[in-house]
């Protein structure tokens, strides 16, 4: 076991894992942020997407003790129902970008990386980013307009 | 899929980390982006009593040209030689195959050397060094080499490196002046494993291919460069005839192996379109520079 220090959604915590702790297993199990989904576990189907120092990373592939030091961003730090919700959740919400809801907080955490870099994403765009992650519910139609959604709504912001 | 338990080690020096890796070099496995070794690790397909992680070694990373060659170093991650102007201007054929390389998730944690190491015959970026003879560093207590990148390769996954060496540096040829080159590859979706790939280069002379570099990965245990086709090239104008005709002689100088998902027939019809593809592009890259 070794003691890490990690900046969550802008809170310090302190936590001793073991060498072996997934990234991902310390953020649901340790950390008990249960919103990063574990789905395939080796790098597929980006569901376990987070932030950490601001760029996108699937947290099943790497150790929490690496991220020691980092800051780390997970679905809970990005907005919360019903009176905060990030302008993404807002495009999931309105455009049905979901129907199970499992890949969602990855889709979200990859469309937020999506629209930081490119604010005016082309359907091209946001399919080619977004094909590292999974869905198998909506089709991807309603995503795609879910963050079509997002970039106009922060368009609107900007002007 | 949880990995088996190690230890990670994580030393900041090259020096350290070499001294580790020393140590025992049969039971320490090196980890760079993880983005492959991972997987395996939450698989059980790789167990190790050590893990020697490089990320906190400094100086492993980042870009620069020294003379003729590009120095990317071990741990420069593959979105930054997508991103960087550095390799952009430098071996812009390096620059875009890195774009097919995963997502962008994996692509801000994986790194050159650790594809570079990792000897999959799909990846992109061994296609790219096999063709353009890049020269892979490799360090240890014992010193320093370096090895063609067609050395390098002995087999799918299988690499030259010795037990207590750690590749530390890539270095890629400088793109001549006026040269062309193209980068393809068949996925059955963005970002997954391609079945192919195919990098060329071609440096004109009066319109013409002076000399010309054509590697595959995927037909075979590691990237080849194709000989024949390359002697096709060369004297010739680069025209879409051509290119649909070194296609066609591509696919008929390799012989990938059948599996149950991919029979030889297939597969070297991949050959042959992305070839074909990778010309083109190279086409195009010379009628921007008319």
């Amino acid at each position: 076991m070794r003691e890490i220090e990690i900046t969550v959604n802008g809170e310090r915590r302190r936590e001793a894992v073991e060498d072996r702790r997934l990234l991902l297993d310390f953020i649901r199990e340790d950390l008990c942020l249960t919103g990063t989904h574990a789905g395939c576990e080796h790098g597929a189907c980006g569901a376990c997407t987070v932030l950490l120092d601001g760029q996108a990373v699937r947290s099943c592939l790497m150790f929490a003790a690496q991220a020691d030091g980092s800051e780390l961003t997970t679905i809970e730090g990005v907005g919360s129902y019903p009176d905060r919700l990030h302008p993404v959740q807002e495009g999931f919400w309105e455009e049905h970008g979901l129907q199970c809801g499992y890949c969602t907080p990855g889709m979200i955490m990859a469309s937020i990386d999506l629209l930081a870099e490119n604010p005016s994403p082309s359907d091209e765009e946001i399919r080619e980013r977004l094909a590292g992650n999974i869905c198998r519910c909506t089709g991807y139609v309603n995503i795609v307009r879910a963050v079509h959604h997002a970039a106009a709504a922060g368009r609107e912001d900007q002007s | 899929m949880k990995p088996a338990q190690f230890q990670l080690l994580q030393p900041t020096t090259r020096a350290e980390a070499l001294a580790v890796l020393a140590e025992q070099p049969d039971e320490t496995v090196i980890l760079a982006g993880g983005q492959s070794l991972v997987p395996l690790m939450n698989m059980r397909f790789v167990t190790a009593e050590r893990i020697l992680d490089l990320n906190r070694v400094s100086g492993l990373g980042g870009v620069e040209v020294r003379g003729d060659r590009l120095v990317v170093g071990a741990m420069t991650r593959h979105r930054e030689a997508e991103l960087s102007p550095v390799v952009l201007d430098a071996c812009p054929l390096l620059a875009h195959a890195e774009r097919h390389v995963g997502y962008v998730s994996i692509r801000n944690r994986g790194t050159v050397g650790g594809t570079i190491a990792h000897a999959d015959t799909v990846a992109q970026v061994p296609c790219v060094a096999v063709a353009l003879d890049a020269r892979i560093v490799l360090e240890s207590v014992r010193g320093r080499r370096e090895l063609a990148a067609g050395d390098f390769f002995v087999g799918n996954l299988m690499n030259a490196r010795e037990p207590d060496e750690a590749v530390t540096e890539v270095h890629f040829p400088v793109r001549p002046v006026g040269s062309l080159f193209g980068f393809a590859e068949f996925a059955r979706k963005v970002g997954d494993f391609p079945l192919v790939t195919a990098a060329v280069r071609l440096e004109q002379g009066a319109g013409l291919s002076r000399s010309a570099r054509i590697a595959v990965g995927g037909a075979g245990p590691t990237p080849v460069r194709l000989a024949e086709c390359e002697s096709a090239l060369e004297g010739r104008e680069l025209t879409g005839a051509l290119a649909e005709e070194v296609g066609r002689l591509a696919a008929e100088s390799v012989s990938p192996a059948d599996s149950p998902f991919v029979s030889t027939d297939y597969r070297r019809n991949l050959v042959r379109v992305v070839v074909r593809r990778a010309l083109e592009q190279a086409l195009d890259c010379g009628e921007e520079l008319r």
